[in-house]
C-alpha cells in the first residue's frame, strides 16, 4: 500500500508534514488508525521521536476546547481500564514510512485488538447482523493471531517520561529579550528515519508567523505547484525559520512555549 | 480484449453513473425555465469534474490514499474536523434526495405513494451496500443508467428546430421573464450538479477498492476522459428535451414525473419503461455512492478500516456509518420532506463544499514525495488553477444569491 516513488526525497524527514495524521497500515494493507499524535522523549539534551500515538487520548488533545475535552473523556468512560493509558506504537515497529506508514505484524495485531471501539462494534452490532463474514472481495489476509490483552497492552504502552507532539507544534517561538517570534510548525529529523530504528532525532524545529497552512508543503519544495498557489503559500510563509536544536535554550512544556538563542535561522528553502 | 473489454465497460459505467437526481432535476428545471441559455455552465461543469476526478484518481492510484486521507493530513485535525462535517452534510443531504428519487421513480411506476417505498428503498440500499460486491454495484447500475440514453433519442424523435436550440446554447442571454440573479443562482446548481463532491470521495475510494496502481492510469484516464463528458452530455440532452416542450408553454417543471413526461409523449410506452428504468438506475446507483461516500470519507478521517474489499466484519465501524446515516436518510425522508426540493438545495450546497475537498487534492496532486513522475503536468496544473478560482467563486457566491433569489424562485 505504501509506495514511495521518490526514494531520494527522503534524506530528512518533517514529521507533522510526513507523519503527523498519516494512515497507519500493517503488511496486508490493513487500516489501522492515524498517527494521531508523536511521541517525545527528552534525553540528554537531545529529543528523540519514540512512537506513534493512536486513538481518541491521542486525537482528543488536538481537537478544540470542549469537542476535544468530550472526546477523551467519552473514551476514558467507555475504556474497561479504570485508569486507560493512550496507545504509542514504539518507533522500532515502523517498517516504511510512504504515504501511508506501514507497521510490522507484531504491531499490527496488536492495535488490531487495541481498537475497543472496533471490537465492540463487531461483536454487538455487524456480527449480528446476518452475512457479516464473506462477501469482500478480495482473499481475505491470513488470520492474525490475536494476541491477548496483556501481550498488546505491554507492546503498546506509553512511556512513563513521553511527551506530545502536539504540545511543541504549536508551542511559542520567544527570542532574545522574549521577542515573538511566531510558533512551532514543524519538527525535523535530519537522518531520516531507518527502518527497525527505536528513535529518531529531532534536529531542527521550524516556527512560523502563521500556523496555518503550514503542512501544504510549498515552503519547503520549491517547484511544487501549481505556481500560481507556490507563490501564495511561499509568500504567505515567508518568515519562516528553521533552528537547529543546539539553539533551543529551553522547552516549557506546561507553558507551550520555547526559548531560542538567537533569531538567524535560515529559510527551510535556503539549502535547497 | 479483456482489457479493451474492461475500459469499454467503465466507460459505459461512468456514462450511466454519472447522472444522479442532482442532475435530472436540476437539467430539467433549468432547460424549462432558461432552455439552453445555461449550456455552457454544464460544459464548465463537466470540464471540472475531470480535472477534479483525474487527479484525486490519479492520487488514489500512485499512492493508495483516498480523499479524506489526504484532507486530514494536509489541514490537519482542527480543520479536517471542519471539512469533514462541512462535507458530510452536504453529502448526507444528497444521499437523502437520491433515496427520495428512488422512491419518486418507483411511485411513478407503481402509483404506490412514495412514503411507501422511501423505508424500502433505505432497506435495500443498505442490502447493496452491505452483500454486494463492489465491482458488480458500479457495473450494474451505471449500465442500467445509460437507458436515460432515451432523452436523446426522444429529442430527435420530437424534431426540434435545431436552429434555434442552438442558437440559445451558443449565444446564451437571460430569458426576459427572468432576473439576472436567478440566472446566476441556476447556473451555480447546474455547477454544483455537475462537480458533486461525492463524486469525487466516491471515485477515489473506488480506486483503493479496485487496487488501482499506476498502471491503471490509462483506464482510470478513458473512464473520466470520455466517460464523464458522454455522460454530461447526456444531463443535456435533459435540459433540451425540457426546452423543447416545456419553455414555450411557459411551464416550470417541479417534479420527476414532469421531467421524464416528454419521452413518453416523443415515444410511447417503451419510451417510458426507459425513462423509468433509467431514473431508477441513476438514484438508486447514486444512493449507494452517497451512502459509501460518508462511510468512506469518516473512517477516513479517522484511520479506520473501510472498504467492501473487505468482509462488513473487519470493518464494524465503517459498517455501522453506513447503517446509522441509512437510517438517518429514511427517517428524515419520512417527515414528508419533498425531495425534489433537498436535491435544489443539495446541489448548491455541494457548490459551496466544492473548495474545501479540491484545494488539498490539488496540492497533494502536486506533491514529488507522493506522486514521483506522476504529479500534475502543465496543463493538469493550468486548468487545475482556472478551476480553483472558478470553485471558490462559485462557492462565496452562492449563498448571497440563495438568499437575494429566495432559492431561485
Amino acid at each position: 500500500m505504501s509506495r514511495l516513488p521518490d526514494p531520494q526525497a527522503r534524506s530528512t524527514l518533517d514529521v507533522a508534514l510526513r507523519l503527523l495524521d498519516h494512515q497507519i497500515t500493517g503488511p496486508h494493507g490493513e487500516l489501522l488508525g492515524n498517527v494521531d499524535d508523536l511521541e517525545l522523549v527528552e534525553r540528554d539534551e537531545h529529543l528523540l521521536v519514540t512512537g506513534l500515538m493512536v486513538g481518541p487520548a491521542a486525537l482528543g488533545g488536538r481537537l478544540p476546547g470542549k469537542l476535544g475535552d468530550w472526546m477523551v473523556a467519552i473514551w476514558r468512560r467507555l475504556h474497561p481500564e479504570q485508569d486507560p493509558k493512550p496507545v504509542v506504537v514504539p518507533l522500532r515497529h515502523v517498517t516504511t514510512i510512504g504515504s501511508a506508514v506501514e507497521v510490522d505484524a507484531g504491531a499490527a495485531s496488536a492495535l488490531l485488538g487495541a481498537s475497543g471501539l472496533e471490537r465492540w462494534l463487531r461483536r454487538y452490532v455487524v456480527a449480528r447482523i446476518p452475512g457479516a463474514t464473506g462477501g469482500g472481495d478480495e482473499d481475505t489476509p491470513p488470520a492474525v493471531h490475536a494476541p491477548s490483552r496483556e501481550d498488546a497492552e505491554r507492546l503498546l504502552a506509553p512511556r512513563s517520561d513521553g511527551r506530545a507532539a502536539s504540545d511543541l507544534i504549536g508551542a511559542r517561538v520567544l527570542g532574545p529579550q522574549n521577542s515573538d517570534l511566531g510558533v512551532v510548525c514543524e519538527l525535523r529529523c535530519s537522518s531520516g528515519i531507518t527502518a527497525r530504528a527505536s528513535t529518531a532525532e529531532i534536529t531542527h524545529l521550524q516556527h512560523t508567523s502563521h500556523g496555518m497552512g503550514s503542512r501544504l508543503g510549498y515552503e519547503r519544495d520549491a517547484r511544487q505547484g501549481p505556481a500560481a498557489v507556490g507563490v501564495v503559500a511561499r509568500w504567505w510563509h515567508r518568515h519562516d525559520r528553521l533552528v537547529p536544536m543546539s539553539d533551543v535554550i529551553d522547552i516549557d512544556w506546561k507553558a507551550h512555549t520555547v526559548r531560542i538563542r538567537g533569531a538567524h535561522g535560515d529559510h527551510p528553502l535556503a539549502d535547497s | 480484449m479483456s482489457k479493451l473489454f474492461a475500459i469499454a465497460l467503465g466507460v459505459l459505467t461512468a456514462i450511466g453513473g454519472f447522472v444522479d437526481i442532482g442532475d435530472l432535476v436540476t437539467n430539467g428545471l433549468v432547460g424549462s425555465r432558461f432552455g439552453l441559455s445555461l449550456a455552457w455552465v454544464v460544459l464548465v461543469g463537466i470540464v471540472g469534474i475531470c480535472v477534479f476526478a483525474e487527479m484525486s484518481g490519479r492520487v488514489a492510484a500512485v499512492s493508495g490514499r483516498a480523499t479524506f486521507d489526504l484532507v486530514r493530513e494536509r489541514l490537519g485535525p482542527r480543520m479536517g474536523l471542519a471539512n469533514l462535517g462541512a462535507s458530510m452534510a452536504v453529502t448526507l443531504l444528497t444521499f437523502m434526495a437520491e433515496i427520495g428519487g428512488v422512491a419518486l421513480a418507483l411511485e411513478l411506476t407503481t402509483n404506490v405513494n412514495r412514503y411507501l417505498w422511501i423505508p424500502v428503498v433505505g432497506l435495500a440500499v443498505w442490502l447493496v451496500l452491505w452483500r454486494v460486491k463492489f465491482a458488480i454495484l458500479e457495473n450494474a447500475f451505471g449500465l442500467a443508467g445509460l437507458a436515460l440514453v432515451v432523452f436523446a433519442v426522444a429529442l430527435w424523435k420530437l424534431g426540434p428546430d435545431w436552429g434555434s436550440l442552438w442558437q440559445q446554447a451558443s449565444r446564451p442571454s437571460v430569458p426576459s421573464q427572468e432576473s439576472h440573479t436567478t440566472y446566476f443562482y441556476y447556473a451555480i446548481a447546474l455547477f454544483g450538479a455537475a462537480m458533486t463532491p461525492y463524486e469525487v470521495f466516491f471515485f477515489s475510494s473506488g480506486g483503493v477498492e479496485e487496487r488501482w496502481t499506476e498502471k491503471d492510469l490509462g483506464t482510470m484516464r478513458a473512464n473520466v476522459f470520455i466517460g464523464f463528458p458522454l455522460g454530461g452530455a447526456l444531463s443535456l440532452t435533459i435540459a433540451a428535451v425540457a426546452a423543447v416542450v416545456f419553455l414555450p408553454q411557459g411551464i416550470q417543471v417541479g417534479s420527476l414525473g414532469q421531467i421524464g413526461l416528454p419521452v413518453p409523449l416523443a415515444l410511447g410506452q417503451l419510451g417510458l419503461a426507459a425513462v423509468l428504468l433509467g431514473f431508477f438506475a441513476a438514484t438508486f446507483g447514486a444512493a449507494c455512492e452517497t451512502g459509501l461516500s460518508v462511510g468512506y470519507s469518516i473512517a477516513q478521517y479517522f484511520g479506520w478500516q473501510w472498504g467492501k474489499y473487505v468482509e462488513p466484519l473487519r470493518a464494524a465501524r465503517f459498517h455501522t456509518v453506513v447503517l446509522l446515516s441509512a437510517i438517518f436518510a429514511i427517517g428524515v425522508l419520512l417527515t414528508t420532506v419533498d425531495p425534489i426540493m433537498l436535491t435544489e438545495y443539495s446541489v448548491v450546497f455541494s457548490a459551496i463544499a466544492l473548495p474545501l475537498t479540491y484545494f488539498p487534492i490539488l496540492v497533494v496532486a502536486n506533491d514529488r514525495t507522493y506522486m514521483g513522475r506522476h504529479v500534475n503536468g502543465r496543463v493538469a496544473n493550468a486548468l487545475g488553477t482556472v478551476y480553483l478560482v472558478l470553485v471558490v467563486v462559485a462557492a462565496t457566491a452562492a449563498i448571497p444569491l440563495m438568499i437575494i433569489t429566495r432559492a431561485g424562485e
